[in-house]
């Protein structure tokens, strides 16, 4: 299989990469992918990998630390 | 007696997931006082129009007792026509939210009916199912009901009392539902992997109410909200912000979840209750813990989660429960989260709505923007998944409040088409917004009642900023995040429509108005918005 289709033969073919999915992450993969397609009204979700998981303003943190 | 329970159909959109719980116990009760009892599960089975009326003509029925929340309306004036058509002539009752949200405008809509019951059922119905057996058709001094006089005219009853010894209801009548032909093959559901894996599900309400007073949530009468008023001889319900909620007791629950497991190999639960939070912090926090140390006792905790792994379809589906819930953002903890997630909980729905702190504020959420990301954060470090309701379009939704919700989806990583605010009857926006309500349908109640779905399309509009269209569309750009597009909207908009409304509600003081309401003085409960 090949990206790459034409009238001469290529030195090397480009085929389509295989996504390693670490198994532990396949079964999340597929519910990402099955909740998308039905994504609205109470079908939502979290995307794990993009969350920034917010522990509370630094700043405030900071603030709160930071000698009066 | 001949009963016959029907459950409408919900919305068409969506397979049937739930087996209605209401109806369910009142079958129960029905059967354990001796009735004959049949149920028909409409939404279910989906039956065509022929296949209805075959129904409807399988026995002589002396009752017929549909029930159901407001967006049944449709199929439930489809059913009465049916039932008008039968060559004999069953009492028929309407119960749940679809009546106790307007009971005299619903026995207006639906001359069909005989009679409604206002609020919670368990006592009332089989009151009236003793007086109907016994031919005593005299509805005056039966609490909880409206009623039909032989002119036709609605009278509302004082209402009843809510049960609060919960743990005496029997179990569901589950086996008088399709569980086998059409739920337990609709068991997925896709908040969760977990959930998406589920094999066999059924729901359960351990709890009835919440004590929060979100302005566009109704609690069907069940929460102490609902109270009667009279005036010039006439009675109509109210609903106020009182909230007087209810539990079943750890015991009666786990109990129920082992019977669940024993009967029908259950593999996953979903607690439908109001808001599972509410109870635990009313009881000190000890209700949910109580709750899943009882579940994990009992042996229904998943092996992966006993042997600190991930799910493995492989190995474990079908093995222990895993189970979701209701939670709120200002009243969950890290310690009570680690433990539901040691139980089985594998995903918790919270109704975040916004992520503004001044929507939050006028919606009575009780939390605020930053709570809502940190409850995110919290649930998924505990391991269950979150689930992030949406809602825009509410009264005071502003270019502002969309911007933050956007900026919010993407640093919390939230995938959402939101819902909109749509003003269910007994709400407190369907009071406060009700002539602009029906204006948009010109005055037409049916019209607008027949409008009516899950919120996931535009019906009556509330914002006091943006029209249906623009709510169609800003939501389909919030959802693409082309904030470009919305930005040269935001400044088109000012020359279109001026400057922008922010209304603000207020619930303080309102035990004084519901006297002066009652004694007439006052024309509302509730205060109409300041700053419209």
């Amino acid at each position: 299989m090949s990206f790459l289709k034409g009238n001469y033969k290529l030195a090397q073919e480009v085929a389509p990469s295989q996504e390693e999915i670490p198994a532990d992450k396949l079964l999340e993969q597929e519910y990402y992918k099955t909740a998308l397609s039905k994504l609205g009204g109470s079908i939502a979700f979290i995307m794990k990998e993009k969350t920034f998981l917010w522990k509370g303003d630094e700043e405030d943190a900071a603030a709160k630390d930071a000698p009066s | 007696m001949k009963i016959l329970f029907i459950n409408p159909v919900v919305r068409m959109e969506d397979v049937p997931k739930h087996v209605p719980y209401g109806i369910a116990l009142l079958a129960k009760i029905c059967d354990l006082k001796g009735y004959q009892v049949q149920v028909f599960d409409a939404n279910a089975w989906r039956p065509s129009r022929a296949d209805v009326a075959r129904v409807l003509e399988a026995d002589r029925w002396d009752v017929i007792g549909i029930g159901g929340i407001s967006t049944t309306y449709n199929y439930t004036q489809f059913l009465l026509e049916e039932i008008s058509r039968l060559p004999f002539n069953p009492f028929v009752i309407l119960g749940g939210g679809i009546i106790t949200s307007m009971p005299h405008d619903i026995m207006k809509l639906m001359p069909r009916l005989d009679l409604g019951v206002i609020g919670e059922a368990f006592q009332t119905l089989p009151e009236v199912l003793d007086r109907l057996a016994h031919g005593n058709r005299n509805w005056e001094d039966v609490k909880g009901v409206i009623w039909r006089d032989a002119q036709g005219q609605s009278h509302l009853n004082s209402p009843r009392e809510l049960m609060y010894k919960l743990d005496e209801l029997p179990y569901p009548a589950w086996e008088m539902f399709p569980l086998e032909e059409v739920y337990f093959p609709n068991s997925q559901t896709l908040f969760s992997e977990e959930g998406m894996m589920a094999q066999r599900r059924l729901d359960i309400n351990s709890s009835y109410g919440c004590s929060l007073i979100c302005r566009f949530c109704f609690h069907l009468g069940l929460t102490g909200d609902m109270t009667v008023y009279e005036r010039d001889n006439n009675r109509d319900v109210v609903f106020t912000y009182e909230r007087d909620i209810r539990y079943h007791s750890p015991d009666y629950i786990v109990n129920l979840i082992v019977y669940m497991k024993e009967k029908y190999s259950i593999d996953f639960i979903s607690f439908f209750d109001e808001n599972l939070m509410t109870m635990n912090v009313a009881t000190g926090g000890t209700w949910l813990r109580e709750i899943c140390e009882k579940m994990i006792s009992a042996g229904l905790q998943p092996p992966h989660i006993r042997e600190s792994r991930p799910f493995d379809p492989k190995r474990d589906i079908g093995k222990g429960i895993h189970w979701s819930g209701t939670s709120h953002a200002s009243l969950c903890n890290p310690e009570i989260l680690n433990l539901m997630r040691q139980a089985g909980c594998s995903h918790l729905v919270y109704g975040l709505e916004s992520f503004n702190d001044r929507v939050l504020k006028n919606i009575g959420k009780g939390t605020t923007a930053r709570q809502n990301k940190e409850a995110i954060a919290m649930t998924l470090n505990n391991g269950i998944r979150p689930i992030p309701n949406q809602i825009i379009g509410f009264p005071d939704e502003w270019f502002d409040s969309i911007y933050d919700a956007m900026d919010a989806w993407d640093e919390m990583g939230v995938v959402v088409k939101p819902f909109f605010a749509t003003p269910y009857p007994g709400s407190e926006w369907y009071y406060t917004y009700k002539d602009r309500i029906l204006e948009q349908y010109n005055n037409d109640l049916d019209a607008f009642m027949r409008d009516l779905g899950d919120a996931t399309n535009v019906t009556a509009v509330i914002s006091q900023n943006f029209n249906s269209v623009e709510l169609l569309g800003l939501r389909e750009l919030m959802v693409r995040r082309d904030r470009r597009k919305i930005r040269e909207y935001d400044g088109l908009w000012a020359k279109l429509h001026g400057q922008p409304k922010f209304p603000k509600f207020k619930s303080a003081g309102w035990r004084d108005r519901l006297e002066e309401f009652r004694s007439g003085e006052r024309l509302n409960l509730y205060v109409d918005p300041i700053g419209q």
